[in-house]
């Protein structure tokens, strides 16, 4: 898709909005890409006039409360012809993350990792070892593993598994 | 010659719409030109400032009741269509779609073409006149506030205001106006800030009466007026005359003139 138009580019990326964009970006990071809720944002006189200019209704200079599906429906409807998030990338350097899709896959690569350590320390007959409860709490709460890869941390996983067996 | 008619129709219409393409062109660029960025100035300068400015200097005033004045501007209700033209010119320039400047320009055209289809005598200048003429398209609309907090209805007959609260409510409101017209016209102190009453402050209570006076003062304007009873020497005014004319039977009026400093009454000489 291209660029928004250089008009309407210069009028959003303007000074007096330019710690708008960060301020959305975060949020729409932290929630997923939600379009609900709203930000604080503080606005010179520029800055109001021209957020006035994109919501089509008054807004004063100070502190505004700014609902993200206003705005949303403003740029979807304006001259941009797409929504908040996409624009909120090109206005801020590059395509946005989704915080709560990192954490969940995350979670799951964990999940993973640690039905393999189960797999490998039943497979070489390692499960009922006095050991083995204390060793397998130590690995989930110190993030040794969980802080590799995942073919770097399988890899370790084996290995380690392995190295045991043999003692 | 059978088929003349036909062609010659065809040549009507596609002159008609030749015609209708280029006006439609002329009216985009005209609308989209400076019309919206002039419509939009000039809504906010009368509705944003003038009345809301109007609004301000009334609000810090109440009847000994605690009833007070909130005045706003609106679109009026048999125009309420009009917001969308508002809503469109609102939105800057640059952010307009091509589709919210074809709407815009559509909305206003039509408004035009109405205007010329009542009275197609008058010229088109006539037309796009009337049609933009944003003051028809809203109204000043007064707000009763109190006497309890937080309690606000409209001015109507059923606003359950005594007579002395209504008259009131429209002194502050001709107050407001008579301040917002010479205010609108600039600041350059030349504008005449005068205004005149005749049987002024009538059933109105005299505390109350002071804070009307205090309101004339703080708009800075001027005042002549008449009255019964009517003084006017509050310490809200540091300057008046007042003539007393009093007359007994079918005696010949005899005046006294009275000059308030503010504190004290001073009596004066009338020759």
């Amino acid at each position: 898709m291209s660029g928004l138009p250089a008009g309407l580019r210069a009028h959003l990326s303007a000074p007096s909005l330019e710690r708008v964009w960060p301020v959305l970006r975060n949020r729409l990071e932290q929630s997923g890409h939600a379009i609900r809720g709203s930000v604080t944002v503080e606005l010179d006189d520029d800055g109001a006039d021209r957020l006035s200019g994109l919501l089509a209704r008054p807004v004063r200079a100070g502190t505004n409360q700014v609902k993200l599906a206003v705005l949303d429906d403003a740029l979807r409807s304006s001259a941009a012809e797409r929504g908040l998030v996409a624009v909120v990338a090109e206005l801020t350097g590059g395509p946005l993350v989704d915080r709560p899709a990192e954490r969940y896959d995350a979670r799951v690569r964990r999940g993973q990792l640690w039905a393999e350590l189960d797999r490998l320390l039943t497979g070489h007959g390692l499960a009922g070892q006095d050991w083995t409860r204390p060793w397998t709490h130590w690995l989930h709460r110190g993030g040794v593993l969980t802080r590799l890869p995942d073919d770097q941390a399988s890899q370790a996983l084996a290995i380690a598994a392995g190295t045991l067996a043999e003692c | 010659m059978a088929g003349a008619p036909r062609k010659l129709t065809e040549r009507v219409n596609s002159g008609l719409a030749a015609l209708t393409d280029r006006e439609r062109e002329v009216f985009t660029r005209v609308v989209l030109g400076g019309v919206a960025e002039e419509l939009l100035r000039r809504v906010n300068q009368a509705g944003q400032r003038l009345v809301a400015a109007m609004s301000t200097s009334v609000k810090s005033i109440t009847t000994s009741n605690g009833i007070g004045v909130r005045l706003g501007w609106g679109l009026r209700e048999e125009h309420t269509a009009l917001g969308r033209v508002l809503e469109l010119v609102a939105t800057s320039d640059v952010v307009r779609s091509e589709a919210q400047n074809s709407e815009l320009t559509e909305l206003l055209r039509h408004r035009v073409e109405e205007f010329h289809s009542a009275d197609p005598s008058s010229g088109y200048a006539a037309h796009l006149a009337a049609a933009l003429d944003y003051r028809q398209w809203h109204e000043v609309n007064v707000t009763i506030l109190g006497p309890e907090e937080g309690q606000q209805r409209r001015l109507s007959r059923r606003a359950k205001l005594s007579q002395g609260e209504t008259r009131f409510v429209s002194y502050v409101t001709l107050f407001a106006a008579a301040d917002g017209y010479p205010t609108s016209l600039g600041d350059d102190g030349r504008a005449l800030r005068l205004i005149l009453l005749d049987d002024a402050f009538g059933k109105v209570d005299e505390g109350t009466v002071a804070e009307l006076m205090g309101l004339l003062v703080t708009l800075d304007l001027d005042f002549v007026m008449t009255g019964h009873a009517l003084w006017g020497c509050f310490p809200q005014v540091p300057r008046l005359d007042v003539y007393e004319v009093r007359r007994s039977g079918g005696s010949s009026a005899v005046t006294t003139h009275v000059h308030w400093d503010g504190h004290s009454r001073h009596l004066r000489s009338t020759t």
